[in-house]
This record gives structure tokens, sequence and C-alpha cells, in this order.
């Protein structure tokens, strides 16, 4: 979760404008918010969700020791004070983890640094390195939250919040942006939101990229009023001891899951809560994720590594397009090199 | 009960459609964290504070209708609490531990005569090491026969294209 901020509103603002866009880098992933119809404090709304990226990146990245969660993560069963933000972001990661009966659980923090996911993803060395041997002993996550002084206890096992954490600030900033426009949208890499009937009023249209990369998409989603979350292991993978990692972790193992999946896209009102159902859905596994996703009735399309396409029945009417297999092909440097979440 | 105006409402009005996570952090940024203090940011995060079992009790008193329209919200935000809580307690059922939950109350006013509203939650949640029997591990259901999808016509054009993380 790193990144210098650097922002542009992409339209003029002095003709009352139908689309208005800003763009900044925050959280290793390029941001965008689009309101159409955009009432007369759009642009402050807009600087204000920028800036509560911003605040969110800071006090919840894993990549500053001094960060408010890697202090709190350091302190471990003692109290430490943190922004309110870290706390939320935390509160709503361990109601996530009891919500899910333990199936998503933060505390991976240990396992990425071992496997050499230590830095943020620019930064990375992604050769060379060797097997670490990961030995998870499971307990249960109780952590303790004083809200009244903005403390937490983490706990013995250091947590990470990169991905709820950006579905988090998603989540906020459409909040912050809602009442100032007709229809926009909130991206951010892998989590998305959107409000209102998009620019064609049959609601916005979403393309979901093939894992592989390409331009053929692997579905096309129509939605109003919802989230949407991708979490793809072909994004972020690198090598360790010659043998492939990624950043999705299995809790019970402690290794990047084994799922025979590439990708998992989960639709939810909410991002963060859209975020931490594809990490679930990775943890189903290929057989078992169609009924996980039908049991929940959550909408979603996967992604297998023999690149077929699977979707739970919740998913249909929300479809505009479908395939039923993308082109599997060797990704290019100009694939791995976006910055893309 | 505390009174508030309409002026102090009309931030909250745009973000009663959202969801709780929005709700929670669209009132955190409008710089209002703190549960003890009682205006109407406070009050969207007390919501769902008491969600997390964090607040003792809400208390909203206003003739506004939007006022009324953030109870309903409330309504909904403590519903879904109640379905975790009853989450919570399966699981702990199911690893001998257990769960108390207190209760909590939701009033709306009328818009149509401008009664007021209210919003009470009391109690609290803990959990701790029980002696029960585990349950039965569940039977999972047989998977549905997989969908066949016949191949589409080139993608539409989309408004935006989601990555991935």
């Amino acid at each position: 979760m790193t990144g210098l901020p650097s922002a542009t509103v992409a339209t003029h603002v002095d003709v009352e404008p139908a689309d208005l866009t800003m763009t900044f880098t925050a959280m290793a992933s390029a941001v965008t918010l689009r309101i159409l119809d955009p009432g007369q404090q759009a642009i402050q709304a807009m600087e204000s969700a920028r800036e509560m990226f911003h605040t969110i990146e800071r006090t919840c990245t894993r990549f500053d020791p001094e960060s408010d969660l890697m202090r709190a993560n350091a302190n471990a069963r003692r109290w430490t004070r943190v922004d309110p933000s870290c706390l939320v972001v935390l509160r709503q990661a361990f109601e996530a983890y009891r919500n899910t009966a333990g199936a998503f659980d933060p505390r991976t923090l240990e396992s990425l640094r071992l496997l050499g996911y230590d830095r943020s993803w620019e930064l990375m060395n992604t050769h060379g390195q060797s097997v670490p041997n990961i030995k998870v002993r499971r307990r249960a996550w109780r952590p303790s939250f004083d809200d009244a002084r903005s403390r937490v206890r983490i706990g013995p096992r250091p947590v990470d919040l990169g991905g709820i954490g950006k579905g988090f600030a998603v989540a906020s900033a459409m909040g912050i942006l809602a009442a100032h426009g007709r229809s926009i949208l909130v991206e951010a890499g892998g989590d998305l939101a959107v409000r209102g009937s998009g620019p064609n009023s049959a609601g916005w249209r979403v393309q979901i990229e093939s894992p592989f990369g390409g331009d053929r998409p692997a579905a096309v989603w129509e939605v109003t009023d919802t989230a949407v979350a991708t979490s793809s292991i072909r994004r972020h993978h690198w090598q360790v001891g010659g043998q492939q990692a990624h950043h999705l972790i299995d809790p019970r193992t402690g290794l990047p899951a084994q799922s025979g999946l590439l990708s998992v896209t989960a639709v939810h009102p909410d991002a963060a809560t859209a975020e931490v159902w594809t990490k679930v859905g990775f943890l189903a596994g290929r057989s078992d994720i169609r009924t996980m996703f039908d049991q929940q009735g959550i909408p979603a399309v996967w992604v297998t590594e023999d690149a077929r396409v699977g979707y739970s029945k919740a998913a249909a009417p929300l479809l505009a397009w479908k395939a039923s297999r993308v082109e599997p092909r060797h990704e290019t440097s100009r694939d791995r090199n976006r910055v893309n979440g | 009960m505390k009174q508030m105006s309409s002026a102090r409402w009309s931030a909250i009005t745009v973000i009663a459609p959202l969801t709780a996570a929005a709700f929670a952090g669209t009132a955190w940024w409008a710089g209002a964290h703190d549960p003890r203090e009682m205006t109407a940011e406070v009050v969207a995060v007390s919501v769902t504070d008491v969600a997390a079992d964090q607040v003792q009790s809400v208390a909203i008193d206003s003739e506004d209708p939007q006022v009324d329209r953030m109870l309903r919200r409330a309504e909904t935000i403590r519903a879904k609490t109640r379905r975790v809580l009853r989450k919570a307690r399966q699981i702990d059922e199911a690893t001998g531990t257990q769960s108390t939950a207190g209760s909590s109350s939701v009033s709306t006013g009328d818009p149509a005569t401008g009664s007021p509203g209210t919003a009470v939650s009391q109690g609290s949640v803990g959990t701790g090491r029980g002696t029960g029997q585990a349950a039965p591990a569940p039977v999972p259901a047989p998977a549905p026969e997989p969908v066949v999808v016949p191949e589409p016509a080139p993608a539409p054009p989309a408004d935006t294209t989601a990555g991935a993380s």
C-alpha cells in the first residue's frame, strides 16, 4: 500500500460538466473516481475521498514499520494507540474473520514476509530466494478493541490489511461521493464500487479481465449500486527457490493457496466484503467454489488454471456477457508491469 | 435523548442507502469517531459500533424525516448484526465456546406526522470457553450441475475494466 499521490481532474469544471473524473495513485493502484452529472460540491468531495485513500494507505500499510498497523503488529499483546482509520479497518477485518468462520484470516503477514513479499510490489525482487520453512499454529484470532481510546491489541500473529484496506477505502469513498452526482464509479485496482445506472442508464458495464491478459475479457457485469472485487494470482506472483509463489495465502498452511484457480471475482454491496469473498473463493478451490458461492447466494465468476470460466447461480442476472473459456497465453512484460492492485 | 438539527443531518442522508462499512467509513471521515460525542455523524458510527458490540446504547430523537430514514437504515444494520451473531453462536457451538448477546430495539418516527424516531441498543457480546460438545461436521450439499455456457458474441463495450489485486 504505497505510492505517491498524484491527482488530476480530467474535465473542465467551469461549464458544469456532465462527466467528472479524478485519477491518482494510492495503495500501489491506479484509483479512479468518476461522477456523472456532478453536483456543485463534487470536486470537494473527490478531494476528500482522495485524502481518505491516502490516510488509510498511510495508517494501514505493512511496508512502513512506523505505520499504525505495524506498530500494533509489533506490540502484539499490548494495547497500541492507532489512528481511527486503522481501528475501523482492523474491526472490519475481524468481522470478516468471524463472519466466514475463519476462512478469511488476515494474519498472513509473516508468511508473506518469509516468502519475500516484504516490500511494495514494484520494488520487489521476484527471483532467487530460498524456500522458507513455514509452519502455522492455528489458533482463534481474538483481538481487542478500545474505541474510546482508539487502541487495539492485535494478538501474536501479525496482520496484513492490504486487500480489505483497499476494499474499505473504496466503500468509504463511495460513501463520500454518493450524494454528489447521478452515477458514480470508484475503482482501485481489483476493487470497484458503482452507484446509479451508469453512462447508458442500463447499469455500469464492468469488464473482468482475463487473468491471462489480452483484450478478450472473462465476463462483463452490468450492475448498479454494488461493488465488484477481483483477486488474481497472475498479477502478483514470483519465484521462491524455483517454485512459483503468490500473495493469496492459505491461512491453514501459511503457504500460497493451491486452489486450481487463477482469478475470482465476487459482487457484493460492500466493496470490502466483496474483497473478502474473493479470498474465501480461492480457499474453497476449484472443486468447491461453485457450491460455496451458491450456498452463500453471492454472484461470482472465476477462471481455472486450464482457462475455464465458471459462474455462480446468482451471477447470471448480472452478467451482460460471459465466456466459457478464456484464451490461455503467456503473459507479457507489459501485463506483469501493469500497476493494478 | 439527543436533539439534532436537520442541518447536521444533511450530510448523513447521503450515505443512508449505503452499506454498513461505507456508513462507518464515511462517518469516520466526517471526523466523528468518538462515540461519546453524540453528533449526528457519531450516531452513524455508533450504529456500526453497536454491530461490533462496543456501544452500550444509542439514542436519537428528531422530527426530521431524514432521521427517520436514518433509523430505518440503522435497523437494517442491526438485523445484519443479528445474523452475524447467530453465525458466531453457530461457530461457538461447533468449537465449544459460548457467546452472549444483548438486546436492541429501534422504532422509527412517522414522516407523515413528523413524530420522532428512536433507536436504542443495550447489551454486550462476549466469548468464553465453554464445555459444550462440538457439533457434528455439516454434510456438504451436493454440487449443482455445471452450467453450460454457450460461447457468446464478442464482448460488448464496457464502461470500465476491473483489474485484479
